[in-house]
């Protein structure tokens, strides 16, 4: 009898739950047509060509990022190999990122900041002008003015962040930074003590295409497509 | 009885163990043993878990693939929105076709690189050595002005082509060089310094200029004060081909 009743009050509880659900669920929107591959952000495009500023695009399929203005790719630069990283423990990912190709990523920053050490020019100073036996001072270029870093970051609002890996010697200054590639500060980071992005990609390629990205990065915190 | 008697008197036969274990000694041996053997191999077993906890726990790298792309695209249409919430309007057809450069013609100059590329429909027809600002910082000695020698990004247009252009020299000029300013305009106007053509592009109070240069020998070199400075052969090119109106694309 008690049995009979148990069961009884899981069948309502059941039907109730049931009910209460499907009250909730209002009848769904009927679903937009899926966009074909790359055309999703056409729109997008089109606004930040009329933006009269530069905004950045990341082709996944082409393996290139570009600087754009005015829907023209004023700059691209080749990727050796881009890849999606995730935190895992003993191998098991600890999150599943989903469809994230065809997305607008806004507030690109780069990390670290470029600086550019510029030089003051004292006025009036003679011992710069050429003579017959001295040659004439040149300035040094904005290459040696721009140190740029054997890694670095582009991070987005949504603490998405693409990690840039520079392979081989970098051309003009180089920036001396602290080793966060490390696997201490990677393990640390995947068990969750320390920060984790929520989205990171990972772009090798050839140090003279990344020191150039990285010395010509727009200003003012850009967009960035990210393209099939 | 001296020592070496009592060590003689103590010594077992020759050929004698030490220390005979009785069946109970030898059960108690062969299980500390093989505890002792149990605890190392357990030690190192953590010791290799550890390392492997360690090595398998941090960022993971998944390579991309055609097939990978395709299944992790995103389908549901992209709707920006205004501060209100209401979804943004497309962007203006009729805008957006007023951007494409006439003819195809489009210059984009490299400052890092010192290298202007001149454009005819989408081909690149023109890579010219050039001379872009130098990002120095010149002050005046009585504190009052200051300038940063730098070109400026973004888009510009070709406003206004001259030939044989002269220069106004600015104050910068003469504060840099530590000469007295001259008191009538026309004595700040120099001929021949802008080379055989100039090309206006609007941009700041004094503006900036694609100009020729009497310093060809420096040319690559960042050493402007903020106009692009190029050699006379590849400014006949740019001069020919790029009208009025021509977009300049500085990054």
């Amino acid at each position: 009898m008690r049995k009979l009743a148990c069961i009884l009050l899981l069948l309502v509880a059941s039907a109730a739950l049931w009910a209460a659900k499907t009250k909730q669920a209002a009848p769904p929107p009927p679903p937009p047509p899926p966009a074909p591959p790359g055309e999703r952000l056409v729109d997008e495009r089109g606004r930040l060509a009329l933006s009269n500023k530069f905004y950045l695009e990341l082709s996944v399929g082409a393996l290139e990022i570009r600087i754009c203005h005015s829907g023209i790719a004023v700059a691209t630069y080749k990727l050796t190999s881009l890849q999606v990283a995730y935190p895992r423990v003993f191998w098991i990912p600890r999150q599943s990122f989903g469809p994230w190709i065809d997305d607008a990523w806004s507030k690109a920053r780069l990390d670290p900041t470029k600086v550019v050490q510029r030089v003051r020019i004292v006025p009036g100073d003679t011992s710069t002008i050429p003579t017959p036996d001295k040659p004439e001072v040149i300035p040094p270029s904005l290459e040696e003015l721009t140190p740029v870093p054997q890694s670095y970051a582009v991070r987005c609002e949504g603490d998405r962040a693409i990690v840039f890996d520079l392979e081989g010697r970098i051309p003009g200054a180089v920036l001396k930074t602290e080793d966060s590639r490390s696997h201490w500060h990677s393990f640390l980071t995947a068990l969750g003590f320390e920060p984790t992005e929520s989205f990171r990609l990972r772009a090798r390629l050839p140090a003279p295409e990344g020191a150039a990205f990285y010395r010509s990065f727009p200003d003012g915190e850009p967009e960035l497509l990210i393209l099939p | 009885m001296d020592i070496l008697d009592a060590a003689t008197e103590r010594s077992p036969e020759p050929g004698t163990p030490l220390f005979e274990p009785d069946k109970k000694n030898r059960k108690v041996l062969w299980i500390f043993s093989a505890a002792s053997f149990a605890l190392f191999c357990g030690f190192v077993a953590l010791l290799l878990l550890a390392a492997l906890f360690f090595f398998s726990t941090g960022y993971g790298y998944r390579a991309m693939s055609p097939t990978y792309v395709q299944d992790h695209l995103i389908t549901e249409p992209l709707v920006r929105t205004d501060d209100k919430g209401d979804p943004l309007p497309p962007p203006d057809e009729k805008a957006l076709a007023k951007l494409a450069p006439k003819g195809g013609v489009y210059i984009v100059i490299d400052r890092m690189t010192n290298r202007l590329h001149l454009y005819e429909n989408g081909q690149k027809i023109l890579t010219a050595v050039v001379s872009a600002g130098a990002g120095s910082i010149l002050e005046d000695p009585s504190g009052k002005r200051k300038w940063i020698f730098d070109t400026p990004t973004g888009r510009f247009y070709v406003k206004a082509k001259r030939e044989h252009p002269t220069w106004t020299a600015p104050d910068w000029d003469y504060i840099e060089s530590g000469e007295p300013m001259p008191r009538n305009y026309a004595d700040r106007v120099q001929e021949g310094m802008l080379g055989e053509y100039a090309l206006d592009l609007g941009g700041g109070p004094s503006g900036y200029m694609i100009h020729g240069t009497l310093y060809t020998r420096l040319l690559g070199k960042s050493v402007s004060h903020g106009c692009i400075r190029v050699g006379r052969d590849d400014l006949r090119i740019i001069w020919k081909k790029a009208p009025v109106g021509t977009p300049v694309f500085m990054y």
